[in-house]
């Protein structure tokens, strides 16, 4: 762990830093990766006639802002969710969100996920997307068996110290040479992953990625 | 011609019964006009009393009416069918046309299609159906008619949610069906007359309270242990008595054994098996998390006497009338003292008949239990049950509701709220929030953009979206379900449900009991456990632990358990009392023995620390409370240096350190004064809150309650009440249903009323501080208590011997001298 409270791991030849952020640096590609953002969630929720506070959406996209300032980044890759519905967004949000991509110097690529819309021009999309050695899909069951995969869709939690809801914690999940981030997006929760021979988890606990 | 004619003097005639008095007192009243409340034990004809009333009225109209004129409300949708029966038959005997029908969750959509067409003479249904009801557009035009509404054991309502909505639907009633009176039956309560002030709201004026006063005899024997423990641990349940507890079953009849949780159904049934096999098909198990159909079969079996007894909890309480058991056994402890006497009343129906009750105690204290619970049953000492107050979740639901179909201006509806017990005191800003919360965010507007689901024109409300209340009506209700593990077998056959945290610890292939059969898990996918039965020979099954089963000693119990340490000369002999002798005469020569008189408080030492013992007879919560408060207060803040452990009588606090002891300090530390922000800052009420707010997300529509064939399309607004929760703190921080979550923390999970209390009468009682050479036994379990908290349960239980051991042989010295 280093003293920013991220850590290093390999897959396959790759060095990857898990952020505390629930994020992933990629440094030989200059890349910053992030998955299951569920943006426009609480709006979706309003949609149907349920009163949930907007908030959520600004504060994701500040912190993507932050992350890319803190790191020489040429590429935000999505691993998928970047929506959280795919009926078209609300005024407002959609204003919200064509004024931060006009802002951003980086590329964005989104590898679209399930609640990601068929179609989206103003993100170039594409089912997955090959870099390095790495391939980028949004499910995890869809990876290929023994090719090194960075995947979202399931937003990991596991549970430490003793129960209680604040034991569950966001956690980045390595099984085998498929690596799949936590749920970046702040109105997400998620499923409790179980530890095995072969599955390591990176638990994120007070601004810190512990391997355990 | 119709005048001369008795309709109900017709009935009991045929059927050669004699009215009871408040029988024709209540068809008085309600001839006469009146609303009332019924307090009639079970079996005694509760159910003529109210019901005559409103079929004499309409059996002496020229015409048979061709309206609805009577709405029955039960709480258990179960009894529906059987109440239909049972009203129904009267109407037959009297010859008359007119009908009874039944809607509630269990109603066929063809029934209810049908019911749609053409309202019954009178309607049985839950609180839940009738809120849906009223939701139809042309409901009012079709109970505008009504004369009669009837609230079967409105005991099980008061006092919860369900109940505050039908106070909410009657004050609808009510301003629809301007002849309507309205009729409460309930069983014993502390609190009648409140009860029925609740009921009525402000339309109590004039209304009357019919106090059957009958009491049916009860015959109650409890089951003395030969050998009474001296030092009282809850760890070995009473299974010494399995032979007895045979034996009872074998003499007595049919019976239901009541025990206290799901676990110890489970336990107990396989316990009575295993002492005798020949039992093997004549008992069988019922409880909350057993599946409907599996319920159902063992209430039949019951009723057609293919089973000697029924190993239950709380599921058989109240229900079906099952005429034929002849006795109830209740395992461990009687919690309270309506509810022991509502246990009670399930045997014994039927005319000559006398219900009787066997207690089997689990450990010496309570056997004290049982014995005071009888002294507060022969004196009618009985629980009151305390309504809810503004319950803004619920009034969020009922105002959605209420816009549905028909515009409704915003100040009539607040008046007609206002009408209710409940929400009498309502004000006019938090009425503001709960209109603007329902219909576009109002005063919080910037953090609700463009949300709109009630219309709000010219002062009055609308609610139009199809779609939106297509998902509003799915989720009316205040009943929360579990998120629980659905068990089933390979063919798909649905055993009930277990919790999650039970079966993630059971690897496949291992063994379990559940509804008494030995299962071997199969696997877990999602929310489904498959299961097979377990062949292996030999196999020794887990049983389930369900949360949530530790409820405290009620005020009136504790109470009259704390006569009953004082010995008090006018309370009879008891053989249950006597059994504890010895272990009060040790507790006596060591210490003293504790009462209600004087706040006791023992300070003893043992390997790990010091500890000090708090005799308060509060009951469970309100120790832990009082506990925590007394740590943090003792501690300065650094509370972690203080470890509490709590029971139904008193508390102990530990620590490493040494524990201050003189008077003036313990007093403080149990001053009353600076209460809530103390304990707001020594629990941790935030994270308690958090997890109330799903009871309150759900009511509040916030979270979709998931119905089976519903799931499509639903995975978008499927969320945790818990995110829900961090999400409205962060971005609403003024959101009145946070507060409410708080507000249930304090009176519901910590019993904020009864810890005053409890201070206060700490406050004006002599303190008496015993130092001690050794645990007394009363001190022994609160000791015991600790131990399995902080260690693990194996060297939890050798030490708990070892001191066990060490007391015996001192006790053994002390009684032979």
């Amino acid at each position: 762990m280093k003293d920013d409270g991220s850590h290093s791991i390999q897959l396959a030849d790759e060095q990857l830093l898990l952020l505390p952020e629930r994020a992933l640096w990629w440094p030989q590609q200059k890349a910053l990766v992030l998955s299951d953002v569920h943006f426009g969630k609480s709006a979706t929720f309003r949609a149907n006639g349920i009163p949930v506070p907007e908030g959520e959406s600004q504060e994701d996209l500040d912190r993507i802002n932050r992350l890319l300032g803190r790191y020489p980044a040429q590429r935000l890759v999505i691993a998928g969710d970047f929506f959280h519905s795919p009926v078209p967004l609300i005024s407002s949000l959609d204003a919200l969100l064509r004024e931060w991509l006009a802002g951003l110097t980086v590329e964005v690529i989104l590898v679209r996920g399930n609640h990601d819309p068929a179609c989206f021009q103003l993100i170039r999309s594409a089912e997955s997307l090959a870099m390095g050695d790495l391939l980028f899909i949004h499910d995890p069951v869809a990876a290929p068996p023994d090719q090194a995969c960075i995947t979202g869709h399931v937003h990991p939690l596991c549970r430490i110290g003793k129960a209680g809801p604040r034991s569950r914690v966001p956690c980045f999940v390595q099984s085998g040479v498929c690596l799949t981030l936590p749920a970046f997006g702040t109105f997400t929760s998620g499923s409790i992953m179980q530890r095995d021979e072969k599955t390591l988890l990176f638990p994120v606990v007070a601004g810190k990625v512990h391997a355990f | 011609m119709k005048d001369s004619i008795d309709p109900i003097g017709m009935l009991f005639g045929a059927r050669g019964w004699n009215p009871h008095q408040f029988q024709r007192d209540t068809w008085r009243a309600y001839a006469g006009g009146h609303s009332g409340l019924l307090h009639a034990p079970t079996g005694l004809g509760k159910t003529l009393a109210v019901w005559m009333g409103p079929v004499a009225e309409a059996y002496l109209e020229a015409e048979e009416p061709k309206t609805c004129r009577v709405l029955w409300l039960t709480p258990l949708r179960a009894l529906a069918q059987n109440t239909v029966d049972s009203l129904s038959a009267s109407l037959v005997e009297l010859g008359s046309g007119m009908e009874v029908g039944s809607r509630t969750g269990d109603t066929s959509s063809y029934r209810r299609a049908k019911l749609r067409d053409k309202l019954p003479f009178a309607l049985v249904t839950t609180p839940e159906s009738l809120s849906l009801m009223l939701t139809y557009e042309d409901s009012r035009q079709r109970l505008s008619d009504l004369r009669c509404v009837i609230i079967d054991e409105w005991h099980e309502l008061i006092g919860s949610k369900r109940g505050v909505q039908t106070e909410l639907c009657l004050a609808r009633l009510r301003r629809w069906a301007p002849k309507l009176r309205t009729w409460g039956v309930s069983a014993t309560l502390g609190n009648l007359k409140e009860a029925r002030d609740v009921l009525l709201g402000t339309d109590s004026a004039g209304s009357v309270l019919i106090d059957s006063r009958q009491q049916r005899p009860i015959e109650v024997t409890t089951m003395v242990p030969v050998s009474v423990d001296r030092f009282p641990w809850g760890g070995h349940l009473g299974l010494g008595m399995i032979k007895r507890v045979v034996e009872a079953l074998r003499q007595g009849g049919s019976t239901l054994v009541f025990t206290n949780t799901r676990s110890q159904t489970e336990i107990w049934h396989q316990a009575l098996l295993d002492a005798d096999p020949s039992l093997k098909r004549r008992i069988a198990v019922h409880h909350g998390s057993l599946s409907r159909e599996a319920r159902s079969e063992t209430e039949d079996r019951l009723m057609n006497g293919d089973l000697l007894a029924v190993v239950c909890t709380s599921s058989l309480d109240l229900g079906l009338d099952f005429s034929c058991i002849d006795q109830v056994i209740q395992i461990g402890s009687p919690k309270g003292v309506a509810r022991l006497l509502q246990r009670a009343g399930r045997s014994g129906h039927g005319p000559g008949r006398v219900p009787r009750l066997c207690c089997v105690p689990t450990n010496a204290l309570e056997l004290l239990e049982f014995a005071a619970a009888r002294d507060a049953m022969e004196a009618g000492e009985i629980e009151s049950k305390r309504p809810l107050i503004r319950p803004l979740d619920v009034l969020v639901q009922h105002v959605t509701s209420c816009s549905i179909g028909e515009r409704i201006a915003e100040s009539d509806l607040f008046q007609e709220v206002r009408s209710t017990y409940a929400f009498r005191n309502l004000t006019t800003s938090e009425w503001g929030w709960v209109v603007d919360f329902v219909s576009d965010g109002g005063a919080a507007l910037k953090a609700y953009p463009q949300y709109c689901k009630v219309l709000r024109e010219g002062g009055n409300l609308h609610f139009v979206d199809k779609r939106m209340i297509q998902l509003h009506r799915m989720n009316i209700g205040t009943i929360t379900s579990d998120v629980a593990i659905s068990l089933r077998m390979a063919n798909g056959r649905s055993l009930g449900s277990v919790e999650e945290g039970f079966i993630r610890k059971i690897k496949p292939g291992q063994a379990f009991y559940f509804s008494g059969r030995l299962l071997e898990l199969v696997r877990v996918h999602q929310l489904v456990a498959t299961v097979k039965p377990c062949r292996k020979t030999r196999a020794r099954g887990d049983i389930p632990i369900w949360s949530g089963g530790k409820m405290p000693l009620s005020t009136e119990l504790s109470h009259a358990v704390a006569r009953r340490l004082e010995g008090a000369s006018s309370l009879p002999s008891r053989p249950e009392a006597n059994a504890v002798g010895e272990l009060l005469e040790l507790q006596r020569r060591w210490s003293e023995i504790p009462t209600g008189k004087v706040l006791q408080v023992e300070h003893a030492r043992s390997r790990q620390g010091e500890h000090l013992f708090f005799y308060t007879f509060a009951g469970r919560l309100v120790n832990e409370g009082l506990g925590a408060l007394m740590a943090h207060r003792l501690s300065e803040g650094n509370s972690q240096s203080i470890q509490v452990s709590q029971n139904d009588y008193g508390f102990c606090l530990t620590s490493s350190g040494v524990l201050s002891l003189n008077e003036q300090s313990l007093r403080q530390a149990a001053s009353s004064a600076n209460l809530l922000p103390d304990l707001l800052s020594c629990l941790n009420t935030h994270e308690l809150a958090r997890a109330t707010f799903r009871e309150v997300a759900r009511v509040a529509g916030l979270i979709q309650q998931m119905q089976p064939g519903n799931r499509r399309g639903m995975k978008t607004l499927q969320t945790s009440s818990g995110l829900l929760f961090e999400v409205f703190e962060r971005y609403d921080p003024g959101n009145l249903l946070l507060e409410q979550a708080r507000r249930e923390v304090l009176e519901g999970s910590l019993e904020l009323a009864r810890l005053r209390e409890a201070l206060q009468s700490i406050e004006s009682k002599p303190l008496r501080l015993i130092e001690m050479d050794r645990l007394s036994p009363l001190a022994f379990p609160l000791w015991a208590e600790r131990l399995n908290f902080v260690i693990s349960s194996e060297d939890a239980s050798s030490m708990i011997e070892e001191m066990l051991k060490d007391l015996e042989a001192k006790a053994a010295q002390t009684l032979a001298t």
